[in-house]
């Protein structure tokens, strides 16, 4: 199952991971993950594209 | 005529060696500016002034004795603050390092001492030579010497900002997605990065082990050769620079175009410079960097979050800037790192296909000319992929030439080479600095 990707999963990723964030850093976080998740896409489209 | 610290490494050391000019003398001249420069930009993190003084009367001894090491003899460098050198901590930026004593030299500095240089200190980087730029680092970011409110790129900033300003005469950074000739770019010295693995890590901090290498930065190409092979593994990798005319030559022209402004004008120029000069030109409309710059950040994000994953536990260790960057790494897969490996195999085979007819890729060394130091997006460099990335995903030699002045701050061109072709590189980029105008340093 596809995770949404929204402040409640950065929440509980970090959690689980055991990374340190504050409330107020959590925004700024979604918004690197959503590139991350981004450049993540573009990629498999890269290595598909000619397949 | 010029002052002292207005010469190239291969001036002074002819200059030294015939005893016209002491070590001990240009030690305390670098000293001196930096005591008088460096409280506005920032560029060294730490000095070793009683060290600096001491070694440059051996070495200026062993002159008088007929010893003389070579052409970095008694001339005064500095290193990045990712070597460990010994009596100096090796930070990294970072509060997490502060008092972290290496117990022996790196292979570089021991190569540059064997060699007879003096270090003078080290550079200030982003903490962790990570994205940048960031200003909770433990040390305030170096300032470009051009603008001070302006940023001098990263992460070996304080490098380039000390040679920029003549501070010293030449400084050797890291480069895991261009962290040597982004900064050489904004600061209008010489970024030069060797084929990968042409340089020795040990002793190094590790960003990313897959992209990670060892470059220099300069005044010169005559300069970057001299330092380059001082530090290299192989016993002699470069020769002398000649020029070598009728090669052939690529230029990405969509980057050029897509650039700002100031960076799309260096295209004309460049193209009209080496036709005049009788190089085969071919210009392309769809080199895809989007691609490279990718498969830069996946990897380097994954690669650096395995490692430092330890250190994200508490808030009192890492700078935010740091932080927020490394954190992604959580949100990167091990099937996303698989794919961003297979898609480094595929962008590998796409360039070698491109330049396979060609010697040379032109593309710009930056899109932009050197931002405002008080950019507050941590996430700079995923937001605008850089040209710099290429080389490293790619596995190829790069170097960053300065080109012209636009709005008072330097532009630069970049050029790619192939693997292992590093002496070719070396002679192109020599006969563009030929045909460039005269350049000159900030007026410190």
């Amino acid at each position: 199952m596809k995770n949404i990707l929204d402040k409640d999963y950065i929440i509980h990723k970090t959690l689980e991971e055991k990374i340190f964030i504050s409330e107020d850093e959590i925004e700024i976080i979604l918004a690197g993950v959503i590139l991350i998740y981004k450049i993540n896409d573009n990629i498999n489209i890269f290595i598909k594209d000619d397949l | 005529m010029k002052k002292f610290h207005q010469l190239n490494i291969s001036e002074i050391s002819g200059l030294i060696e015939s005893k016209k000019v002491t070590s001990l003398e240009l030690s305390k001249l670098s000293l001196k500016r930096i005591l008088s420069y460096d409280k506005y930009l920032n560029s060294f993190i730490c000095v070793n002034e009683r060290e600096v003084l001491k070694r440059a009367k051996f070495l200026d001894h062993e002159i008088n004795d007929g010893k003389y090491r070579g052409l970095v003899h008694g001339v005064p460098i500095s290193i990045k603050d990712a070597f460990d050198m010994l009596g100096m901590p090796t930070t990294v930026g970072s509060k997490v390092f502060l008092n972290s004593f290496p117990s022996k030299n790196s292979t570089v500095v021991k190569k540059l001492l064997n060699a007879g240089s003096i270090i003078l200190g080290k550079n200030e980087t982003t903490e962790f030579c990570f994205g940048g730029p960031s200003s909770d680092s433990a040390f305030l970011p170096a300032k470009n010497p051009w603008d001070i409110d302006r940023w001098t790129g990263g992460s070996s900033g304080g490098g380039a900002a000390a040679v920029s300003s003549q501070l010293c005469f030449g400084a050797i950074g890291t480069d895991t997605g261009g962290s040597v000739r982004l900064p050489a770019a904004w600061c209008g010295i010489v970024g030069f990065m060797p084929t990968p693995g042409s340089i020795s890590r040990a002793g190094v901090f590790e960003l990313s082990n897959s992209l990670d290498s060892i470059g220099v930065l300069t005044k010169s190409i005559l300069d970057a050769t001299i330092l380059t092979n001082i530090i290299s593994d192989k016993k002699k990798l470069l020769s002398f620079p000649k020029i070598q005319y009728g090669k052939k030559i690529v230029i990405a022209y969509n980057l050029f175009k897509h650039a700002d402004d100031n960076i799309t004008f260096i295209y004309d120029d460049i193209y009209f410079q080496l036709e005049k000069n009788g190089f085969y030109l071919k210009k392309i409309n769809e080199f895809d960097l989007k691609n490279y710059a990718a498969v830069q950040s996946i990897i380097t994000v994954s690669e650096a979050y395995k490692k430092y994953k330890k250190y994200l536990n508490s808030k009192m260790q890492l700078g935010f800037y740091t932080r927020s960057r490394l954190s992604l790494g959580a949100f990167v897969t091990k099937e996303n790192y698989q794919y961003a490996l297979t898609a480094r195999e595929k962008c590998i085979n796409q360039f070698n296909k491109i330049m396979e007819p060609y010697d040379f890729m032109i593309l710009p060394s930056a899109m932009t000319l050197s931002p405002f130091i008080n950019t507050k997006d941590p996430y700079l460099f995923l937001n605008n992929p850089l040209p710099t990335t290429v080389a490293n995903v790619v596995g190829i030699p790069s170097i960053v030439i300065p080109w012209s002045m636009a709005d008072g701050l330097p532009t630069s061109i970049q050029i790619l080479g192939k693997k292992g072709e590093d002496q070719a590189l070396i002679n192109f980029a020599f006969f563009i600095e030929k045909i460039r105008k005269k350049w000159s340093f900030p007026k410190l």
